[in-house]
């Protein structure tokens, strides 16, 4: 807060620390990390259609490389696209200039966080260069397949992808004090925590639970890199270990991270849905209590993972009350979000597109998640492309939809210029048909007892016959997904220079971000903001206009003596 | 325009100052949260310690070769350092910078002391054939001991760099949020004292 | 759904097959209703039919209420899966029935090793039975099984007989099934074990009770030489 006087000049002012700078550093290592985990899957696609084929750009993929691109796929897919790009790049450019801050709470911390970040990024794509490769023993990291190298037939690339991992979660750690540091003491005068918009909630929410679960898969990731090198066996039942501890450790912070991940992506389509229907949020209150919920609930769900992995068949009965339970608070913060189109009205931009579809997609992921919570049904479900299917359902919302919402809606504040609507809508349309053609496939290869992680569908074929069309099908939506990223991507790249200037708020937004200039100056706002009323007030009865902004800026003089 | 711009900043400053929307300093309120993150990844690893020890009570034999004895003079090194910190954290309270800095210095001296104490019982453990690979009681030793001691590395790094400016009677408030995660990593080592040496 | 799952070969298979169903309706109807009244909204409150839209906050519990009732159903009907859930679930992983005989299952990068128990019906003896990744069984009797890993994680999965366990190595764990239709169906590994996973995989062959008889005695050590 007290950095204003130091901006770097020339070439250092990649070393920013700029809320905003750091925000798009974070958006761009996300967005070419995308490319490369879409890419991996590209090649997955393309052996499970036509197994042990020479591809162009792929060549022959065998079983090890297969397993390889499943698991780094996986890997970077979560962290290095949906963190970076949800709390990375949204929570760091949304916080300060919503609240009405000036930057973070700590700058020099959060400029660190970047470069700790983008060190796990080049560690992790250095294992693609070593010898044997990179790890191949899924993203989840099952002992003792990861603890032996002789068991993937990887021994470095395991350990760069531990390093890796490790790092981006020390990063995101310190994002995450950052956040919460900020959004408790930064915020603008008037602005009580229940005036926060959704998303800061949702950014919060997600940093405290990170937070919170991260701790003893450290603690794991330690004691794998021991078992590694030091013969110690705590994941080895021979030395007295228990393989099933790493799971616990993992899936004790995997589960949660999926609401990391989930909640800033529904906080992204709260604020465009408002915008774009000119509507007050419905039920903001219960929403932000039912966020809070399901985040305790969080904790409390791990085990449902683990049904069939040897634990006591006991445990099964609690874990997947839990699991049924916490569907309760998303199914009121999804109902909400739908109550909040009921005469509403409703401009369609492109951003608000791709919120609609979220909710849409989203729907899917979580009803079929109830097939996997009920235990019973899990027996069959379990490790089959079902599972496949419905992550896809949740996460391909959460993280790729709600996303592409979040940058047609900001990009005008980030960078000052609009971008094509008419190509973005057309980007959505492919998105969102590919997407569903790609993975509803995959819910039926699933049914038919596919097994997931299996680099040849073709030798199952005493239970797949019949089944590889769907494989066939799944994968031709697989490219045009990939196909239909151009359309963005060229857009995203025109619109950045020749894009129509965008002026302050384009939305006609209430928040307190478009009160500041398109692209905001390093200190976001000229004067002091003051918040004078709630953040969606939209088509508020007795007013003319159909949006009241939510801050208003006191005159920077006045308030300097 | 430089100038202008240092005004500019300097105001900026004033009203980040002026919006603190809590009491407490944001570098305190940051800490609490790091302890909040680092409090999970202390007890778990207690934790999944406990659990182990009381599913294999063979272990007790093994835990009976720890050098108690160190252990006891490491402890003490910490316990006294937790009384050092305290009054540097009084005379930074007070803005005495001299004062305060003394007492860093002290706390430093009884870290470093305490580092020595874990480095011995490493060298002699290691030396008897007491490694991670021998025993998992072992693995869970160094592995707990070890991370705790990463902790105090990085707290004795953070207060020698901040010795200088306190010194000079600067980054008074720092001293005290240091203190915090100093008692923290104190408090951590008592009870793992406790569960790897003393509990049978 | 029946459509796509394979041909139910077990006891339980078809309680399983049900709990699928109750959901599939369930939650199929739900989304139903939930996406169409999305859509709904979506088209009809259009600005150019909707020129203005009306301010609604909820604030009250009453103004929730359009949330909340419907939540509280959803939590009804999760309960009522739920119960039927466990229940199926007590019969297959916890109620375990005597059995006629116990088959070990080894698993081991990329094999499965099954011992069957022989003429004798015991296991650790000389009749003892060892085939690759081919397991026989009698249909319409109940049969234990002691699944072992040798090496890292795997996982016992019996698609047609909806039966899936993973393997652990340093635990025995023990399960059951009855299979109740003769026939060849299909034994996978469903986890991630290594390089050859996708090729860890074999043949469960249940047969008739002549045909049973007929492979114990060609199969028997005794009875090959």
């Amino acid at each position: 807060m007290q950095h204003g006087a130091s901006q770097p000049r020339g070439l250092w002012r990649v070393f920013s620390l700029d809320h905003k700078t750091i925000a798009k550093q974070y958006l761009l290592t996300g967005l070419v990390m995308a490319i490369v985990g879409g890419w991996l899957a590209q090649g997955m696609r393309a052996q499970l259609a036509w197994p042990y084929r020479d591809f162009p750009f792929f060549g022959l993929i065998e079983p090890g490389r297969y397993n390889a691109l499943v698991t780094m796929h996986g890997t970077i897919m979560l962290f290095w696209v949906a963190m970076p790009i949800l709390l990375g790049a949204f929570g760091n450019f949304l916080i300060p200039l919503m609240i009405g801050a000036r930057d973070m709470a700590f700058p020099r911390l959060n400029m660190l966080s970047f470069w700790t970040f983008l060190l796990s990024t080049f560690v992790l794509l250095a294992s693609f260069f070593v010898e044997a490769g990179p790890a191949a023993g899924g993203w989840t990291a099952y002992p003792p397949l990861s603890a032996v190298p002789g068991y993937t037939g990887v021994d470095l690339g395991t350990d760069l992808w531990i390093v890796a991992v490790a790092l981006e979660f020390i990063s995101v750690l310190m994002g995450g004090i950052n956040f919460l540091t900020t959004t408790i003491n930064l915020r603008a005068r008037g602005m009580r925590m229940m005036d926060l918009p959704l998303v800061v909630w949702m950014q919060l929410v997600s940093s405290v639970l990170f937070m919170l679960s991260v701790g003893p898969l450290i603690a794991g990731a330690a004691m794998l890199f021991l078992d590694r090198h030091a013969g110690s066996g705590f994941f080895d039942p021979a030395k007295g270990g228990d393989p099933l501890l790493w799971q616990h450790l993992f899936w004790f912070f995997g589960h949660p991270e999926v609401y990391v991940i989930l909640l800033p992506g529904l906080g992204i389509v709260a604020e465009v849905l408002t915008a774009g229907a000119r509507k007050t949020l419905f039920g903001y209150t219960m929403i932000v209590w039912s966020v809070i919920v399901s985040g305790l609930l969080s904790f409390l769900v791990w085990s449902h993972h683990q049904f069939v992995s040897g634990l006591d068949p006991r445990f099964a009965m609690p874990f997947a009350l839990t699991t049924i339970l916490i569907s309760v608070p998303f199914a009121v913060q999804l109902f909400a979000l739908i109550a909040t189109l009921w005469r509403g009205s409703i401009r369609y931009s492109p951003a608000m597109l791709f919120a609609v579809g979220t909710i849409a997609t989203f729907l899917v992921g979580g009803t079929t998640g109830i097939a996997l919570g009920a235990s019973a049904a899990d027996i069959y479900f379990h490790d089959t492309y079902f599972v496949v299917a419905h992550f896809h359902y949740t996460l391909f919302p959460s993280v790729i939809l709600a996303m592409h919402a979040g940058i047609y809606h900001w990009f005008p504040k980030m960078f000052g210029r609009l971008m094509h609507a008419k190509w973005g809508h057309v980007h959505f349309w492919l998105t969102f048909v590919f997407f569903h053609l790609t993975f509803i496939p995959q819910f039926l290869l699933g049914l038919a007892g596919h097994p997931r992680r299996v680099a040849d569908p073709l030798q199952f074929d005493l239970l797949l016959s019949g089944m590889q069309p769907y494989n066939l099908v799944s994968t031709i939506g697989a490219f045009c997904l990939f196909a239909a990223q151009v359309p963005f991507l060229i857009n995203f790249c025109w619109s950045l220079w020749r894009g129509k200037p965008a002026g302050a708020n384009p939305w006609r937004a209430t928040t307190i971000e478009w009160l500041a200039t398109s692209p905001p100056p390093h200190d976001n706002f000229p004067g002091e903001v003051v918040a004078v009323r709630g953040p969606y007030e939209y088509s508020t009865p007795g007013s003319e206009s159909d949006w009241l902004p939510q801050g208003k800026l006191e005159n920077a003089d006045s308030v300097a003596s | 325009m430089n100038e202008g711009k240092r005004k500019m900043s300097a105001h900026a400053a004033a009203l980040a100052e002026r919006q603190a929307s809590t009491r407490v300093p944001s570098g305190r309120l940051g800490m609490w949260w790091f302890l909040g993150s680092e409090l999970t990844l202390f007890t778990g690893m207690m934790l999944i310690y406990v659990v182990n020890r009381i599913r294999h009570p063979d272990w007790a034999s093994a835990a009976e070769s720890t050098w108690i004895a160190l252990g006891i003079t490491g402890t003490g090194m910490l316990l006294a350092s937790m009384f050092t910190i305290v009054r540097a954290q009084a005379a930074a309270k007070d803005t005495r910078g001299a004062s305060a800095a003394r007492w860093l210095v002290a706390t430093v001296v009884l870290g470093v002391a305490f580092l020595v104490c874990q480095a011995f019982e490493y060298a002699r453990a290691l030396g008897a054939g007491l490694e991670p690979s021998a025993h998992l009681f072992w693995a869970y030793y160094f592995l707990m001991t070890g991370m705790h001691a990463t902790r105090v590395l990085g707290g004795l790094v953070a207060l020698t760099t901040l010795l200088p400016a306190a010194a000079r009677g600067n980054h008074m408030r720092r001293v005290g949020t240091l203190g915090l995660y100093w008692r923290f990593v104190c408090i951590v080592w008592f009870v793992y004292f406790t569960l790897l040496y003393v509990v049978r | 759904m029946n459509r796509w799952l394979p041909e139910n070969a077990s006891s339980y298979g078809a309680r399983i097959d049900g709990v699928m169903e109750l959901i599939f309706w369930i939650v199929g109807a739900w989304f139903v209703l939930v996406i169409g009244v999305l859509l709904f909204f979506a088209l009809r409150y259009h600005h150019r039919w909707h020129e203005r839209a009306a301010y609604v906050p909820a604030r009250t519990l009453r103004g929730m209420a359009i949330v909340l009732v419907p939540t509280a159903v959803i939590l009804l009907f999760d309960l009522v899966i739920e119960t039927a859930s466990t229940r199926v679930w007590d019969l297959v992983k916890i109620d375990i029935p005597p059995a006629a005989q116990t088959v070990r299952v080894i698993a081991k990068q990329y094999t499965w090793t099954i011992v069957h128990p022989g003429a004798d019906n015991q296991l650790d003896t000389a009749d003892d039975i060892s085939e690759l990744n081919v397991m026989h069984v009698p249909a319409g009797e109940v049969v234990h099984f002691e699944l072992l890993s040798e090496d890292v994680i795997h996982s016992f999965f019996l698609p047609n007989l909806r039966l899936k366990q993973d393997a652990v190595p340093g635990r025995t764990i023990r399960g059951w099934f009855e299979a109740t239709r003769p026939g060849t169906y299909q034994l996978v590994c469903a986890e991630l074990c290594g390089l050859g996973h996708t090729n860890m995989r074999g043949r469960l062959v249940v047969h008739d009770a002549e045909g049973y008889r007929a492979w114990l005695g060609s199969a028997s050590p005794a009875g090959g030489k």
